[in-house]
């Protein structure tokens, strides 16, 4: 079982690169840093990349019932396509 | 040199060369007569001069530092912003490799600097052939007073200024030039894209250097694109995964326009064949067919 934290840092990570504008972070940089978090990601062992999307699956749920940012909810519920999980 | 240091320099060498051969100029130059008579001849028709010269002491130091602080005056010169300022994109560090070397070459042209970068080399250098080519390039300007061109000069030139040359030469004029890239990722990420074709690192700063286009943007404004390697006319970027985020198609547009402006094909280099057909898709989904997919483990 890999630690919720870990799971946090990477979604947190993710989201910053992936939604991030051009003037805060170079998009070819923010796309090599989502490149390599989707390569480590993708070498984790199947029932972890499962509990993984599960805990983006159950944040992205937790934010719509607060009312959160849609742009962002959606990001999340897009992001194991995005980065080759599903 | 005034007048007096002239006449001091020549005296010393006119009079070490009719000598019996003792002392310094006896222990570098041997006793052979044809030697010493050439010598003379070529200091008394003022063929060049002579000055002080003890080898390992403080005026061979000079010399060397002498030619050091000409060639860093070049380097300085040449990496000025006007200086960088012309088509072709050749790098600081090149600028500064090649004209080192360069001026490096014209410096050695000096009486007897040529000849103390070789004894340098002779003195200092590891290596036992460079070490033996500079002592017979010692010994050629010492027989001929200086005609002959100097080892370490032309070494330092083959292996800079050629270095330097051929590693833009086919890209001049092209549109494409290199920048350093922050060691911002992992060393087997970082493994993947340097392997990439055309990859190459910074001498001066240790950092990998990348290849970039420049692309207009709708207001005419310059904007960046960013490889990983160039083959040819095609510029590659290598992914270690494929990611089809928004700012992942945008960098596709991005790439695919800078590509077509000026007038390349890209390459992208995925490590098996599920992210290739990923990729494959996306490109295809957006239209672009300027940029070819290849798997490379």
């Amino acid at each position: 079982m890999i630690s919720i934290p870990l799971f946090q840092v990477a979604l947190d990570s993710i989201i910053f690169f992936g939604m991030s504008n051009d003037d805060v972070v170079q998009p070819d940089a923010a796309l090599s840093q989502l490149e390599a978090i989707a390569s480590k990601l993708q070498e984790l062992p199947l029932n972890a990349k499962q509990e993984f999307l599960a805990f983006v699956q159950r944040i992205s749920d937790s934010e719509e019932a607060e009312g959160g940012s849609r742009e962002r909810i959606e990001f999340m519920r897009e992001l194991g396509e995005n980065i080759g999980l599903n | 040199m005034n007048e007096a240091n002239r006449s001091s320099g020549s005296g010393c060498a006119a009079g070490a060369a009719t000598s019996s051969g003792g002392g310094w100029w006896g222990w570098l130059f041997g006793n052979e007569p044809g030697l010493r008579t050439k010598l003379t001849e070529n200091l008394a028709n003022g063929g060049f001069e002579k000055p002080a010269y003890d080898p390992g002491s403080r005026a061979l130091d000079s010399l060397i530092g002498e030619a050091e602080t000409r060639k860093e005056q070049a380097g300085n010169l040449m990496s000025s912003p006007d200086f960088l300022n012309f088509p072709g994109g050749i790098t600081e560090q090149q600028l500064m490799s090649g004209a080192g070397a360069v001026a490096m070459v014209g410096i050695s042209m000096i009486p007897f600097v040529g000849e103390a970068m070789d004894a340098y080399t002779v003195l200092t250098t590891r290596s036992s052939v460079d070490r033996s080519l500079a002592a017979a390039s010692l010994a050629g300007s010492l027989y001929t007073g200086g005609l002959t061109p100097n080892y370490s000069a032309i070494s330092r030139l083959g292996s800079e200024g050629g270095q330097a040359l051929a590693r833009n030469g086919d890209q001049l004029g092209s549109g494409v030039r290199f920048i350093d890239d922050a060691p911002n990722m992992s060393q087997a990420a970082r493994n993947y894209e340097d392997a990439a074709t055309g990859a190459r690192s910074s001498l001066a700063t240790k950092r990998s250097q990348v290849p970039v286009l420049d692309r207009t943007l709708p207001d005419g404004s310059k904007a960046t694109v960013k490889f990983d390697g160039i083959d040819g006319n095609v510029l590659i970027d290598r992914k270690t995964r494929v990611t089809t985020f928004p700012k992942s198609k945008d960098q596709a547009l991005r790439q695919s326009h800078a590509l077509r402006e000026n007038g390349y094909t890209g390459r992208w280099e995925v490590p098996n064949s599920a992210e290739a057909t990923r990729a494959r898709k996306m490109l295809e989904d957006l239209g672009i067919t300027n940029i070819g997919v290849q798997v490379v483990p």
